[in-house]
């Protein structure tokens, strides 16, 4: 059964989206379509002018789209040094030098190098999943829920990095729950509903857009019809 | 009781080979392969009969490692064997379970992997007999390391338990020290997360065929040594193999490793105790156990 | 003619009954998606409940309580519910090959406990002398062949008739949602364990029902009888039958149990002498062959696959 029908998103260099929308919008799966993780029936994906349809999603991860996951994002068995290790594989440029890098950008990084990433909190885990995304210099980063489960100072922190990794170069387009936060830091967003967009916009004008709301309170009549004739 | 010992580690280094690519194959693709314990039987004929073929085009080659009944021709017959039980178990993986899981779920592979079993098994019946046979007819005696407590050692089991122990290590630093193994390694701990990293699952999941159909052949040939050949010396392994890897955790190859050992000295020391006609019952209650107690295993992390 | 008719009454009383068991696997996997790997267990302890309970006292022995018939196939009937409940406690709430690996243990460890317990059990001997309900009755023994198939006909008819009630009721509904989505099945207060639980133990007992009955035309019960071909043959016929559908496992039954039997037949007859010995291995190459053929012709594979949690294919 498809969850998305009818989406259309573009983002650029230098510039982040954020995609908002109720549950079961079909937010995060948008963003694994694109990774090549699920499959289209219709429609096509491009990357700097290039069709990325239908690629497998390690070859698109060598190509330059970074995906983070939201849950399960690092390797909890193996250590900090092994995660950057693995994602560093796909480096085109000097791995030893990327991984410094890292770890200059995520001090904390540097600090537990030898621990193993289970025993991290959850806005380090956070920090070293971007890490792994960034380490091998995407073109587009691909953040699914990024404040999950975080504090509010760890949410904070992990999203006021993503202004610097755009200036970088990087186009990022991220799905947000936090909807407040998420629009705070980004260039546009788009709303999306039952798999379709319903809206799209400057995100700082949809921070006080009454559109919004009423596109998050039209799902949740939906969704109370819904579990009452089960 | 210390025989007892002996001959559980015995059993369970063959087993901890056995489980390892069931378990691997268990948790990267999500379905309990039933048909893998006859890559055992197809590993141990392979190496019968490249064996007799071996020795017939070079006698020299017959002649027998000291105090072995093992012969020179038998090592390289194992070795051409290893490699082929590995390449067939990854073509019948390309020829059934691939197509399966493209179209259908889990369960589907579960209940195909019954009929290839079933096939296997048969078909080496029909091509080997239905008798059991060895590889050689040499009697090979048994030494007694120790009158009191009682150890009777043959000198086959020693070579089992060296080869046994060559091939884990040769493993631990596939996986710890080469890239390949590492990937291995982290496709089994999150498929997703690792190729969103930039790792071929598809080259994975042949790798993991590849590795378990080897590790299989090992295992065939080490009990062959130990007990005999038969069309059904899968079949009889089959239980136990999913013991040791439901105990070791589903997914880790150390743990399947353990886990062999452990289901094979539980199965020695219960013979200790109770009628040997109850031993298939034994890899059962250890695998209900498990399942109460802890299903995760000693390792296992399970998605 | 009288010979005609006493086979086709033999074959069809096998049939019927195995018919009974493959409607058991029916609700197990067709409706509830849970796959049996060891069926032959669970039709094997109501065989065994039912001599047990009903058989002629025993000199050296457990059991042969002599208990009234219906008691004895009853106390067969819980016997196999109450061993799927042993199995299914330990994995209706984990990953669903948990249960494939341990029916497929259990059917082993009771082949081999059942082989050995011969104070329990009768050992490889078996337990003989099982007095058939009516026995003495019907002298004829053509007509109490006619007679028993009838009885076996009800039996088939009323688990047919049970089942399809099932389906309709609100348990039913309850099966295909937790099939379909368990997630929605368990945010409206229902646990999926329990549900595939109750539904494991209801078609064990319609197994131990079959397995009664075979024990019963056979009056003879061994552990020849828990050999696990069984277990393969009853899947075959579910699946050539047709999954999920209840008239589809009947006819599924007939077909290959025809096609068993008549490449028995043919190839004692026509195959040469040094092939008899493989004849067997031959069946099972067939029988396994039948598995995987269908398997990949049918592109959805076995019907009734969970739809979530798919969500990663490989590619």
């Amino acid at each position: 059964m498809p969850i998305i029908h009818e989406v259309s998103v573009t983002t650029e260099p230098e510039e982040i989206v954020c995609i908002v929308g109720p549950n079961g919008a079909g937010k995060s799966t948008l963003l694994k379509t694109i990774a090549g993780l699920l499959r289209t029936a219709d429609g096509s994906i491009s990357l700097g002018g290039s069709t990325i349809t239908g690629i497998r999603p390690d070859t698109l991860a060598q190509s330059g789209v970074a995906f983070v996951p939201q849950l399960d994002n690092i390797f909890r068995t193996m250590s900090i040094e092994q995660n950057l290790a693995l994602a560093a594989r796909r480096c085109h440029g000097n791995r030893r030098q990327r991984t410094q890098e890292m770890k200059a950008l995520f001090p904390v990084l540097d600090e537990k190098f030898k621990a193993k990433a289970g025993s991290l909190s959850g806005g380090q885990r956070q920090f070293l999943a971007v890490a792994m995304a960034l380490i091998a210099e995407p073109s587009l980063l691909l953040l699914d829920e990024p404040s999950a489960g975080l504090s509010p100072k760890a949410a904070d922190e992990v999203l006021g990095m993503l202004r610097g990794i755009a200036e970088s170069g990087v186009a990022i387009l991220m799905v947000e729950q936090n909807v407040k936060a998420g629009l705070r830091v980004s260039d546009r967003a788009y709303v999306l509903a039952e798999g379709r967009n319903q809206h799209e916009g400057d995100a700082q004008t949809l921070l006080t857009d009454p559109v919004l709301g009423e596109i998050y309170l039209g799902a949740r009549r939906e969704e109370s019809h819904a579990a009452k004739s089960v | 009781m210390l025989q007892s010992l002996f001959d559980g580690i015995l059993v369970g280094s063959i087993l901890s080979l056995g489980a390892i690519g069931l378990t691997l194959i268990m948790h990267i693709l999500r379905f309990a392969n039933f048909s893998h314990a006859e890559l055992i039987s197809l590993g141990a004929y392979f190496t019968l009969t490249l064996d007799k073929t071996i020795t017939a085009l070079s006698s020299v080659l017959a002649s027998k490692l000291p105090a072995l009944s093992v012969s020179v021709s038998l090592i390289i017959a194992m070795l051409l064997a290893l490699l082929i039980t590995g390449i067939i178990a990854a073509i019948i993986d390309v020829l059934v379970f691939k197509r399966l899981r493209d179209n259908a779920g889990p369960l589907t592979m579960v209940f195909a992997s019954f009929g290839i079993a079933l096939i296997m098994r048969n078909v080496i019946g029909l091509v080997y007999g239905l008798k059991s046979t060895h590889y050689n007819s040499d009697i090979a005696f048994a030494m007694m390391i120790s009158a009191d407590p009682l150890l009777l050692v043959k000198a086959d089991q020693l070579f089992i338990l060296a080869l046994t122990l060559v091939v884990m290590v040769a493993l631990h630093l596939l996986i710890t020290k080469t890239s390949l193994g590492f990937a291995l390694l982290a496709i089994s701990e999150n498929p997703t997360l690792a190729q969103v990293n930039g790792i071929n699952l598809a080259a994975m999941v042949r790798l993991a065929w590849l590795l378990g159909g080897a590790l299989a052949a090992i295992a065939g040939v080490c009990y062959a040594l130990n007990n005999q050949l038969s069309p059904v010396m899968g079949r009889d392994l089959v239980l136990s193999l999913f013991a040791a890897a439901i105990v070791g955790g589903i997914g880790s190859i150390y743990g399947a490793a353990l886990g062999g050992l452990i289901v094979g000295l539980a199965g020695s020391l219960a013979l200790v105790y109770i009628p040997t006609g109850y031993k298939p019952a034994i890899p059962f209650v250890i695998i209900l156990l498990a399942l109460y107690i802890r299903p995760n295993g000693l390792f296992g992390q399970e998605r | 003619m009288i010979g005609v008719i006493s086979y086709l009454a033999f074959f069809l009383t096998i049939a019927l009954i195995l018919a009974i068991a493959v409607l058991g696997l029916n609700l197990q996997w067709g409706f509830t998606g849970l796959f049996n790997g060891g069926i032959v267990a669970f039709f094997g302890a109501g065989a065994y409940g039912l001599v047990l309970l009903g058989g002629p006292e025993r000199v050296d022995g457990f059991g042969g309580f002599g208990l009234p018939y219906p008691v004895a196939l009853a106390g067969g009937i819980v016997l196999s519910g109450l061993l799927a409940l042993l199995v299914g406690l330990a994995t209706t709430r984990l990953r669903h090959d948990y249960l494939a690996i341990a029916t497929f243990g259990v059917a082993i460890a009771l082949e081999s406990v059942v082989r050995n317990a011969e104070y329990l059990t009768g050992g490889a001997k078996g337990l003989r002398g099982f007095a058939r309900p009516f026995e003495s009755t019907v002298a004829n023994p053509l007509a109490y062949n006619l007679l028993f198939l009838g009885v076996v006909v009800i039996c088939l008819v009323a688990v047919y008739t049970f089942l399809e009630t099932l389906v309709r009721s609100p348990f039913g509904r309850l099966l295909r949602a937790v099939r379909e989505n368990e997630r929605a099945a368990r945010s409206l207060g229902k646990s999926p364990p329990t549900i595939r639980l109750t539904s494991f133990v209801l078609g064990a007992m319609i197994m131990g029902l079959s397995g009664g009955l075979y024990a019963t035309f056979y009056a003879f019960i061994s552990p020849q009888d828990l050999a696990p071909i069984l277990t393969f043959q009853i899947w075959a016929m579910l699946i050539v039958g047709g999954s999920g559908n209840n008239r589809g496992a009947i006819l599924g039954t007939l077909v290959v149990w025809g096609s068993w039997v008549g490449s028995g037949w043919l190839l004692t007859a026509a195959a040469p002498q040094e092939w008899q010995l493989y004849a067997g291995s031959i069946q099972y190459i067939l029988i396994g062959c039948i598995i995987v053929l269908t398997l990949l012709a049918r592109p959805r594979g076995l019907l009734p696959e969970k739809l979530t949690q798919m969500s990663y294919k490989t590619r």
